[in-house]
């Protein structure tokens, strides 16, 4: 997830993106419940944790900015 | 604190790889002025700075700024940076990457990487990442607490 926040910051301007040492900030670890990693916040609002597949990510983040996300396909019967 | 092996393998990435200028700006407390009552000490900052300073060593293309939180308040402020060690990797990026605390052991390899990607603006995001991130306007705080083992 570090890395994928990260690269995200890399193309977006307007991603900042924060890998933080669980053990080093208890306080910050405290404010947001972490009690396994990675995880994962998003804009205070969005949370997961665990590693997850980039799309579940950016679903994730739509959630987070009020986004819809495009409806999935229905399958052809 | 990085092997000649690992350093080999980092200098043959960054010589191959390394684009543009990438400034590592970090955020230290000295341990000199730790010894103040209430005031929070800084474990990691010390060991930090001399891995910033080996892997800055490997390439002419990497630079490291060197801030004390308590006398560069303003720039601290301009980075929005409060806590240390904080590291902020600077080169042909757009947006804003950030390392709180030690990035260390299995957080290694990523920040590699991430200077790489940083000196390259390239990452290996999905073109579907790239349509739905770059659709979103309003600003982005991603937050990922990691435990380095």
């Amino acid at each position: 997830m570090a890395s994928l926040a990260h690269q995200m910051a890399v193309e977006f301007e307007n991603v900042t993106a924060d890998v933080i040492e669980a053990n080093e900030f208890p306080d910050l670890s405290r404010r947001y419940g972490v009690s396994g990693v990675p995880k994962t916040i998003i804009n205070d609002k969005v949370e997961f944790t665990g590693a997850v597949p980039e799309e579940h990510f950016v679903a994730a983040i739509q959630q987070a900015a009020g986004v819809e996300p495009p409806p999935v396909p229905e399958e052809e019967a | 604190m990085i092997g000649e092996q690992d350093r080999e393998a980092i200098k043959n990435l960054f010589d191959e790889n390394l684009a543009e200028p990438v400034t590592l700006v970090f955020f230290t407390m000295p341990k000199s002025l730790l010894y103040v009552p209430g005031r929070e000490s800084c474990e990691t900052c010390d060991e930090v700075q001399q891995l910033l300073e080996e892997i800055v060593g490997i390439s002419d293309k990497l630079e490291l700024e060197i801030h004390d939180l308590q006398r560069d308040r303003e720039v601290a402020a301009q980075h929005g940076i409060e806590r240390v060690p904080a590291l902020i990797i600077h080169g042909a990026e757009s947006g804003r990457l950030r390392y709180f605390g030690a990035p260390m052991g299995s957080e290694f390899p990523n920040l590699i990487r991430d200077i790489v990607a940083a000196s390259r603006k390239e990452t290996a995001l999905s073109d579907e990442t790239r349509q739905a991130i770059g659709a979103i306007r309003d600003a982005i705080h991603l937050q990922v607490f990691v435990t380095p083992t």
